[in-house]
């Protein structure tokens, strides 16, 4: 007789290559047990400190997240461009002063993000001032800001006048996103859509004495030699016009402020920084980097699941054999113990384990491990009651075997695949129930890098702060589902009738 | 019949006994001296001595055990630690809101669950068959609490259509119920299209289509009607894992049940009311999973007990 048969490892192997989705759930495994070995190197960031005191180390300057230098310029009557230190003083207000903390210092000007929001901050030089848009990115996602106006411009085809003439002022408006407004109406249109509550109107002003007057469209009447000077006004923001009426001597006088960036994109990096290029999911409560926090708590978690679940595997396994194969009074202790434990449903029973023992991670484990035997107990009892009545395990009987090598060679084997399977899929059920645990706050240590309670501490900011929870919950999610169908694709190579 | 259920709640006695002696010494085995955590600190040693003697922690332990009990029975479960609030009261105040989010939860689980699984099965293989069983192994893998957070996202912070928390109304049940709910409709799923198939490939469903009978009626009078009796049984003991699950959810959604009440307890070491509620939790279960045997004896008479 030929016998054509494979090793069963072999045709076990074979089969579970066939099935896709384990493959590919036990390579994300493989991937996940990595970062859990490497995460020290990996990680971008400390996971148990603030990322503003760590941004030195990375040489990254803090400052450029949280300060901006504005570069203003003056522009003179005949064209000349003043640097800022050339300037007068220039007076610098932040409309918010709870957003940013706007000032001027010896070598320029410089706007701080206190919190998140969005404010407009003037620059002022006497009767000349322009505006910028600040928005400052914090935990809460900004609403949709009008760019406000920016800076007004006049411009002038000529400034020498005669007495009695007449002109009207061309008004050029731009916005902090760049955007032209052409004419007073179109400036005028702007402010209505802007604030229509209360519009803003482009007011118009003489500043000198009865040199000029000026009506509410731009017209100017030159009334007697001098210079003049005219303001137009919009909400903050002003500019000038410098003439020189009837042949008078004019000096080049300040009429314009310009700005080389109109609006800036400020962080408030002092907590919960949203995901970004430097901190892909963001930063917590006590802006530590959530990236560098969720890969080291790959450790944690994996421990949880990998220990509790291999001490209730080695206990119930133990206790299910003897149980199964001694029977009587050894089975109805053990069925009766397992009869308590079981009579708390769900993580009820490593709840209470923790009510006994206290919070901690250790107790976790313990908790979870104590929530995992009686099902190995069940399962390997049950397998080892009918592999008692086989006859290989009859004919060693009869030739004086020990029980104590019939269980270990010749039934726990036989157990084994069961057991292979159950522990790949409760590994998973470890790692939910060890995070709900630590969610709960039964953890004791809340500041550890452990998925579970890195939840527990965001989920009171979870209405606003959706980064903080979302991204250790994933983890959860893919690291779960991952043994999950793992565990499917080991049951269905090993034996298909184990399907449920 | 009367035979098993007398056998099964003679059964139960044991346990019960064992589990009364565990929660009993909750109070004596765990860290902790109660009339400190009751008074604090501030108290001298001569009332201290007074207060333990009149709360009777100087008798022997079975002594206190025999009390105990004897107080139990009556339905008297002591004084909170933290609150004073007699524990029975409390209990009972709090029990309707964990009682209708369990019953709503099972409810969008059965539904949901049920009428999944058959067409899962009826159409197995299918598209519809593939992807609702990687949808049921997906909401396996969900932690319920991070499941309940990303729910309150969006349909309570981004949309605004219920409450994020608290109760009240109805709405605020939505969101808990449907947290809850999750796990056991995926078992559910599973279940019954497992079930299902098994029935579809009895003789007498061969029999059925042979003679010429519509599949639709093959499929409710002859598979329905046996495949669901199993799926009964089990959604009920999966009730039993609900209370557990509440105490999780209830926790997401400040819903002032028993569940909350428990983990506000453990955390703030108020043993009599931890005792209390872990002797109700699993009294629930084993009452449970004892109607769910006794409604399988009924539902399927091959089975016999005796």
């Amino acid at each position: 007789m030929v016998v054509n048969q494979q090793s069963p490892f072999i045709t076990f192997v074979r089969k579970f290559l066939k099935q896709h989705l384990a493959l590919v759930a036990f390579a994300v495994l493989l991937g996940i047990m990595g970062v859990a070995v490497l995460a020290p190197w990996i990680a971008p960031f400390d996971p148990h400190r603030p990322v503003t005191v760590q941004y030195a180390d990375h040489g990254i300057d803090i400052t450029q997240l949280t300060r901006h230098s504005p570069v203003l310029e003056g522009v003179l009557s005949d064209g000349t461009r003043l640097g800022y230190s050339d300037l007068p003083r220039v007076e610098v207000g932040a409309q918010n002063q709870r957003v940013v903390n706007a000032r001027r210092t010896r070598s320029g000007l410089n706007i701080t993000a206190l919190t998140a929001g969005h404010t407009a901050v003037t620059f002022s030089i006497d009767e000349l001032t322009t505006a910028m848009d600040v928005y400052v990115r914090g935990e809460v996602p900004l609403a949709a800001i009008e760019p406000g106006l920016s800076q007004l411009t006049i411009a002038l085809a000529q400034s020498d006048f005669a007495i009695g003439e007449q002109t009207t002022l061309e008004l050029k408006g731009l916005r902090s996103d760049g955007t032209e407004l052409e004419g007073q109406d179109t400036i005028n249109q702007f402010g209505t859509e802007y604030r229509p509550e209360a519009p803003l109107q482009v007011e118009w002003r003489s500043l000198d004495e009865g040199v000029t007057s000026v009506n509410a469209n731009g017209r100017v009447d030159f009334l007697t030699a001098g210079e003049g000077l005219v303001q137009a006004r919009f909400g903050d923001v002003t500019t000038l016009a410098q003439f020189a009426v009837g042949g008078a001597e004019v000096a080049p006088r300040l009429i314009n402020l310009s700005l080389a960036d109109y609006e800036t994109n400020l962080t408030d990096a002092y907590k919960h920084q949203r995901p970004s290029g430097l901190h892909w999911f963001g930063t917590d409560h006590q802006n530590r980097d959530i990236f560098s926090r969720v890969l080291h708590g790959t450790r944690d978690t994996l421990m949880i699941g990998f220990v509790s679940v291999a001490i209730g595997t080695l206990i119930g396994t133990v206790l299910g054999l003897l149980a199964g194969f001694y029977g009587g009074r050894i089975d109805n202790a053990i069925t009766r113990v397992m009869d308590v434990l079981l009579a708390f449903p769900g993580i009820l029973l490593a709840i209470a384990v923790i009510a006994f023992l206290g919070a901690g991670l250790i107790n976790i484990i313990f908790a979870v491990a104590v929530f995992t035997v009686p099902v190995f107990v069940r399962i390997v009892r049950a397998s080892t009651l009918s592999l008692k009545e086989m006859t290989y395990v009859e004919a060693a009987r009869s030739i004086g075997v020990r029980d104590s090598v019939i269980i270990a060679r010749h039934i726990f084997p036989g157990t084994l695949p069961v057991v292979l399977v159950y522990l790949t899929m409760r590994i998973g059920v470890a790692i939910l129930i060890g995070a709900a645990l630590s969610f709960l706050g039964l953890g004791g240590d809340i500041t550890a890098p452990e998925w579970g309670s890195m939840l527990s501490a965001a989920k009171d900011n979870s209405s606003t702060v959706f980064h903080a929870t979302f991204f250790p919950g994933l983890a959860i999610v893919i690291t779960v589902l991952s043994f999950n169908i793992f565990g499917d694709g080991l049951r269905d190579a090993l034996d298909p009738k184990l399907k449920e | 019949m009367l035979n098993y259920i007398l056998r099964r709640l003679f059964g139960m006695v044991p346990v019960l006994l064992v589990i009364t002696i565990i929660a009993f010494l909750f109070v004596h085995l765990t860290p902790g001296d109660p009339i400190r955590i009751m008074y604090g600190a501030e108290i001298d040693q001569a009332t201290y001595q007074e207060m333990r003697e009149r709360a009777g922690f100087n008798d022997p332990l079975v002594v206190q055990y025999g009390r105990y009990m004897a107080n139990m029975l009556k339905g008297d479960f002591g004084i909170s630690y933290r609150t004073r609030v007699n524990v029975s009261d409390e209990i009972l105040r709090r029990f309707g809101y964990t009682f209708v989010l369990t019953v709503l939860a099972m409810f969008w689980a059965i539904v949901i669950g049920v009428g999944v699984g058959i067409l899962s099965a009826t159409r197995r293989n299918s598209l519809a068959d593939r992807s609702s069983m990687i949808a049921t192994i997906t909401a396996l893998s969900i932690p319920e609490f991070w499941f309940g957070l990303m729910i309150m996202q969006l349909f309570a912070v981004q949309l605004g259509w219920f409450p994020t928390s608290g109760s009240g109304s109805w709405q605020h049940l939505i969101l808990p119920s449907i947290t809850l709910g999750l796990g056991v409709a995926a078992t559910i799923v599973r279940f019954t299209r497992s079930s299902v198939l098994e029935v579809l490939r009895e003789d007498y469903v061969r029999t059925a289509r042979a003679k010429g009978q519509k599949e639709s009626v093959v499929i409710w009078r002859h598979v329905l009607r046996n495949a669901l009796i199993p799926v009964v049984t089990m959604s009920g003991l999966q009730f039993g894992f609900l209370i557990g699950g509440a105490v999780v959810v209830e926790q997401v959604f400040a819903w002032p049940g028993l569940g909350s009440y428990l983990i506000d307890s453990i955390l703030g070491r108020d043993y009599p009311v931890i005792q209390a509620l872990i002797l109700l939790f699993s009294l629930q279960f084993l009452v449970i999973n004892l109607l769910v045997d006794i409604s399988y004896a009924f539902l399927n008479p091959q089975i016999r007990y005796e």
